[in-house]
């Protein structure tokens, strides 16, 4: 017996892997009859088909013409091992709600670590970073607020210099001190233009949500900005340099925006305010 | 036909009020920005948009996002054209005569005649829904829980037979969906499913961390791992109006796009992936110079185009009817339609006929939006493409996180989202298919729902699923899709259809 599609093969063990787990814990729930079906009913049905399709599969891996390496991805099994085990660590030292800064700080590592470690261990860097940075951003979006968020998680993703060359990091501290310094130029003058322009509509008997209102003004302002800024010949400025920028710029319109809805997403570091 | 034009008359005041004017406009310009971009395809696009549009009223809602639809679709076939880089599946098979003839310096011409073709689709498929709809509608009202749940198996068979690839491999992953959309408090007993104790899971998994972590993550990691080799034709793209001979050759390629396009988006499982592919066929068996496909002929950009056009608006009849998703941006629009508190179905063409025909108006606003603004502004589109993608990506990447967090202002759908992200990154390496499990993902507990009250309406017996005609007849098409495509010839040809694509 010789597995010849790796693909198949992993494929029908993580079938089989799903199909098993839901028909598991849903004897944890009510099975009840076919004619009054309990929560536990359909899942245990589905999960039975899945895992038999998985087992399907995993035959068809070993007579299949298919030729597949059974590597298909690098994994690494002990950074699995590793960041699930930080993970029950984390999970069962959760600490309380007066517990100090120090205690808090260092559990956020210990978890960021272990989330990391989980990713890393599926190969590829660029699956991992890219992952890892969207984590970050979504636990320091509410302590740092979405500017320093959005800077680091720009940072990280593009850290290991597999996709950007060494002027483009050059070019970072451009990027940062334009955009913060842009962002609150728009965020300034916006709410006036809002007005204006939320008057002016209503004059012609167009009733926009006043956060619509403000979310054009922005990025309308965000593109002026950017045609201005790709206008003038800065130097090692190019106009993939001046796209970013104005994407950043349409990105804080969105988060304003959702600032309108009155969501607690601070654009400034939450210290601050 | 009478009610017909009463009907178009109501959709049209609706579509054509300076409001939903406007939200027509910006889906279709915000769609067309994030289509434009490589690697990312409608289904990435309309989740990483959908927050945008909480706040509006269900029908500008819609609308909206049915702009971005097109909007995507369209800046799909331009960086097709224009980059070789299909920005989404269906415009696959336009890359490999659009990029020809934009290598020969018409481009203009190639993005002409698909903007043109498109336009053209729009129209035809706007008048078939409204033809179509109402009867389809008044039938589906008769429904009971019964033919509801054969419909949906019908309707996910469909889709795994279409789906390339491994046919097993498919309805396991349409089946994982289910599952995965059983998560949550479960509506009759109140008990908290497979939650483990997270309240976050005791609302579900949300589709937008599903569709935006298998769909977007795991493609922008899949093009991160492609090394860059673009070249892009952008210097010369002027001249964008096709000449007469180009038209006369195009026109009947245009109509047969249509035709089979409007039809295969209508079945379940179809729409215009499949749409685009069938007719790139079909040109290819009729075209008198066959030997020209694949070296930039016209007819190869104009009838795909067309017919993925005509794919996408005709799928909306099975949602708008029956409230059944053929594909996977039909199930982000079920989704869309559930946060505005409509429940999907017959019922909303009868309840709510400004939202059912104010959409379909707008369709028809939208695509003549897409002509008229996008030709113009083809010079930004281009402008937007020479970025290269490793500056581009953390962009898109804060886009969907911003996206994300703002559902419900948690870093817990980042990290489901991420975690999803794993996962679909798995899928593309283990060739399972994503598409047919965010299918189930949306039907997973409206099917446990139907099957329910069918089994306690039927005291229990399974056979009522056989015994009420309609639910047979589906049954059995269902079966015959299945048997059809397991028997060893066809399973070739259809090995053949997708590798030849």
């Amino acid at each position: 017996m010789k597995v010849t599609n790796g693909k198949d093969f992993w494929a029908g063990l993580m079938f089989i892997a799903f199909g098993v787990a839901f028909m598991y814990v849903s004897q944890n729930y009510a099975m009840g009859t076919s004619v009054r079906m309990g929560p536990a009913y359909f899942p245990t049905v589905l999960g039975g088909l899945l895992a038999v399709l998985g087992a399907v599969v995993l035959f068809r891996a070993f007579v299949s013409k298919v030729e597949n390496p059974l590597r298909v991805f690098p994994f690494t099994l002990w950074r699995l091992l590793a960041g699930l085990a930080l993970g029950a660590v984390a999970y069962y030292t959760l600490p309380g709600r007066d517990a100090n800064m120090a205690l808090e700080f260092g559990h956020a590592i210990l978890a960021g670590l272990s989330v990391g470690l989980i990713f890393a261990a599926f190969g590829e860097r660029s699956l991992w970073i890219v992952l890892f940075s969207v984590v970050l951003f979504g636990y320091l979006l509410k302590p740092l607020g979405l500017v320093l968020a959005v800077f680091i998680m720009t940072m990280v993703s593009a850290l290991p210099g597999f996709a950007w060359t060494r002027k483009d990091f050059q070019m970072l501290p451009v990027y940062a001190v334009a955009g913060v310094v842009l962002t609150f130029l728009v965020l300034l003058v916006s709410p006036g233009i809002q007005r204006v322009l939320l008057a002016v509509l209503g004059a012609v008997g167009v009733h926009l949500p006043p956060v619509l209102a403000l979310l054009f003004v922005e990025i309308a302002l965000g593109g002026v900005l950017a045609f201005f800024a790709g206008r003038h010949k800065w130097p090692q400025i190019t106009a993939g340099h001046v796209t970013v920028l104005s994407s950043i710029l349409a990105v804080f319109s969105v988060a304003s925006f959702v600032h309108g809805l009155g969501l607690p997403m601070n654009v400034w570091p939450s210290l601050w305010e | 036909m009478e009610s017909l034009i009463a009907n178009l008359s109501l959709g049209f005041g609706v579509a054509l009020s300076v409001q939903n004017l406007f939200y027509c406009l910006m889906g279709v310009l915000l769609g067309t920005l994030i289509g434009v971009l490589p690697g990312i395809g409608p289904v990435a696009t309309i989740a990483m948009l959908l927050p945008v549009t909480f706040t509006l009223n269900p029908t500008s809602a819609l609308i909206m996002l049915a702009g971005i639809y097109y909007g995507a679709q369209y800046g799909g076939s331009t960086t097709a054209i224009l980059v070789n880089i299909p920005g989404e599946s269906s415009s696959v098979v336009t890359c490999l005569d659009g990029y020809q003839m934009a290598r020969q310096g018409r481009a203009g011409p190639a993005l002409g005649i698909a903007a043109i073709g498109s336009f053209f689709a729009g129209c035809v498929a706007t008048v078939i829904i409204a033809l179509l709809a109402p009867p389809l509608a008044e039938v589906a009202l008769k429904f009971g829980p019964a033919e509801y749940f054969s419909l949906m198996v019908l309707g996910l068979i469909a889709a795994t037979v279409l789906a390339h690839g491994s046919l097993i491999k498919a309805i396991a992953m349409v089946i994982l969906g289910l599952l995965l959309g059983l998560v949550g408090t479960d509506v009759n007993s109140g008990v908290a499913r497979f939650s483990f104790g997270v309240s976050e899971l005791s609302d579900g998994i949300g589709f937008v961390s599903v569709a935006m972590g298998v769909f977007g993550f795991a493609e922008i990691i899949a093009n991160l791992e492609q090394k860059e080799k673009r070249e892009i034709f952008t210097k010369k793209v002027s001249n964008l109006l096709p000449s007469v001979q180009d038209f006369k050759d195009s026109w009947a390629s245009i109509l047969r796009g249509t035709a089979l396009g409007s039809f295969l988006g209508i079945l379940p499982g179809g729409g215009a992936l499949l749409a685009s592919f069938a007719a790139y066929t079909l040109e290819k068996k009729v075209s008198k110079n066959s030997a020209n496909f694949g070296k930039g002929a016209i007819q190869g950009v104009a009838a795909p185009e067309s017919a993925n056009n005509a794919g996408a608006q005709t799928s909306f009849i099975p949602l708008l009817t029956l409230g059944i998703p053929s594909n996977p941006v039909m199930a982000l629009m079920i989704g869309a339609m559930m946060i505005q508190g409509i429940a999907p179905g017959p019922q909303v063409m009868t309840e709510r006929p400004q939202l059912f025909w104010g959409m379909i108006a707008s369709m028809w606003v939208g695509n003549l939006m897409l002509v008229v603004l996008n030709l113009p502004m083809i010079g930004m589109w281009i402008k937007l493409l020479m970025v290269p993608y490793r500056l581009l990506y953390p962009s898109i990447l804060v886009f969907c996180c911003i996206g994300v967090y703002s559902i419900s202002n948690s870093p817990f759908d980042v990290m489901q989202t991420a975690a999803f992200g794993v996962v679909g990154y798995i899928f593309v390496k283990l060739e399972c298919e994503p598409a047919p499990l965010i299918l189930g993902f949306i039907l997973g507990p409206l099917m446990e729902e139907n099957l329910r009250r069918a089994m306690l309406l039927s005291r229990g017996d399974a056979l009522v699923f056989f015994q009420r005609p309609i639910s047979l007849t589906m049954l059995l098409i269902a079966g015959l899709l299945l048997a059809v495509v397991v028997a060893p010839v066809v399973r070739k040809k259809r090995e053949e259809a997708f590798v030849e694509a």
